[in-house]
């Protein structure tokens, strides 16, 4: 069985990931904020490193998985949160796993959105943050950036992950590691029970065509099952692919988006 | 006429009276976003229809001004995508009667085009 690394698994998507890998056999080493194997703030460079560190103590012969799932919505919570979590919390972390995924052959996936798809992410944002990538001068820029347009903040990051994934693919292949990315779409949480009217209605207006009928809310063992498989060997020939896990909210909306 | 029940829920935003005017199988294609760059659509369904509409026209993806029916199959207008008119027509190329002017006749195949 293998060893599965995964952030922010303490709820949501993570959680529901961690408990079926664990259900197959595998050892699964949950990092979050709270209620973490390894306790750490993965928005922090100083809490990257500590996580890392820790992770390469204790397995120095390698992992088989690296699954960065750890990230936050827009809306309530400061800008530089979400860039700092959402984006260099799964790009930096992914980075200073590679060795221990190199020494067996392992795979990283990352958690993006199906909302990259959608047009709400800032193609200058994903632009700063997949080509110039240095974090304290993005997070000065947007210090002053009013919280409530988090959620194109979120999509930006989410867009700029999933185009980071495409770009590293191919060498992270080359080397025997397979990176790939899951896009969910809207996932039923302990949020989405008490949302405001106006929220549901624009949560509602995106629909999820495989819940035809019903709340359009994917649940998270459905997302769960998705990133268990294509972070397994058995998803050995699947690199460098953004998986919408959406039921088809992608297809519904940009059906001509063949590639 | 279908036409007039298909403007009536297009001008009223109303996804699902908007999808009732279709048949179970149907299509319809709107080949005027091209004009403002973005995506043109192809819906297969009447419950895709339902549910792309119901984006649409919660997040100002789509709103029909001044609709002019023309006759039973066609219906002139203003097509508004995010905030950008283009002028078009769409155009009933079948329905379940054949001349789309009885009672309870659902569309089958509609086109959208740039006037």
């Amino acid at each position: 069985m293998g060893i599965y690394v995964i952030t922010g698994a303490s709820s949501g998507i993570g959680a529901k990931t961690a408990e079926v890998l664990r259900e197959r056999g595998h050892e699964v080493v949950n990092i979050d904020l709270n209620g973490g194997d390894i306790t750490a703030n993965l928005a922090t460079k100083e809490g990257r490193a500590s996580a890392l560190a820790a992770l390469h103590k204790r397995y120095p012969d390698g992992i088989d998985a690296m699954i960065c799932n750890a990230g936050v919505s827009g809306g309530k919570v400061p800008i530089s949160l979400i860039i700092s979590l959402n984006y260099f919390g799964a790009t930096e972390m992914a980075r200073g796993v590679f060795d221990l995924l190199e020494k067996r052959g392992g795979s990283c996936t990352v958690t993006s959105s199906n909302s990259i798809a959608q047009g709400a992410a800032r193609m200058d944002v994903a632009g700063m943050l997949n080509n110039q990538a240095d974090e304290d001068r993005i997070l000065a820029l947007v210090k002053d950036v009013d919280p409530a347009v988090g959620h194109v903040y979120y999509a930006s990051t989410k867009y700029a992950l999933a185009r980071w994934v495409r770009r590293m693919s191919p060498e992270w292949g080359s080397r025997g590691v397979r990176l790939n990315a899951v896009a969910p779409g809207n996932v039923r949480t302990a949020m989405t029970a008490n949302m405001l009217p106006e929220q549901r209605a624009a949560m509602e207006a995106i629909p999820v065509p495989t819940h035809f009928g019903e709340e359009p809310l994917m649940e998270p063992i459905e997302v769960a099952n998705a990133i268990a498989f294509i972070a397994s060997p058995e998803a050995c020939g699947i690199n460098g692919v953004v998986l919408f896990v959406d039921g088809g909210t992608d297809a519904l909306l940009n059906s001509e988006k063949v590639y | 006429m279908v036409i007039n029940d298909f403007v009536a829920a297009m001008q009223a935003k109303d996804h699902r009276a908007l999808a009732a005017c279709f048949a179970e199988e149907c299509r319809l294609v709107d080949y005027c976003p091209s004009q403002v760059k973005r995506p043109n659509a192809f819906l297969y369904g009447r419950n895709a229809i339902e549910m792309f509409y119901h984006n649409k026209f919660m997040f100002g993806g789509f709103t029909m001004h001044d609709p002019r029916v023309v006759n039973e199959r066609t219906v002139n207008f203003y097509a508004d995508y995010h905030g950008t008119l283009i002028h078009a027509l769409a155009q009933i190329e079948n329905c379940t009667d054949g001349t789309c002017d009885r009672d309870g006749s659902l569309i089958q195949e509609l086109v959208v085009r740039p006037a």
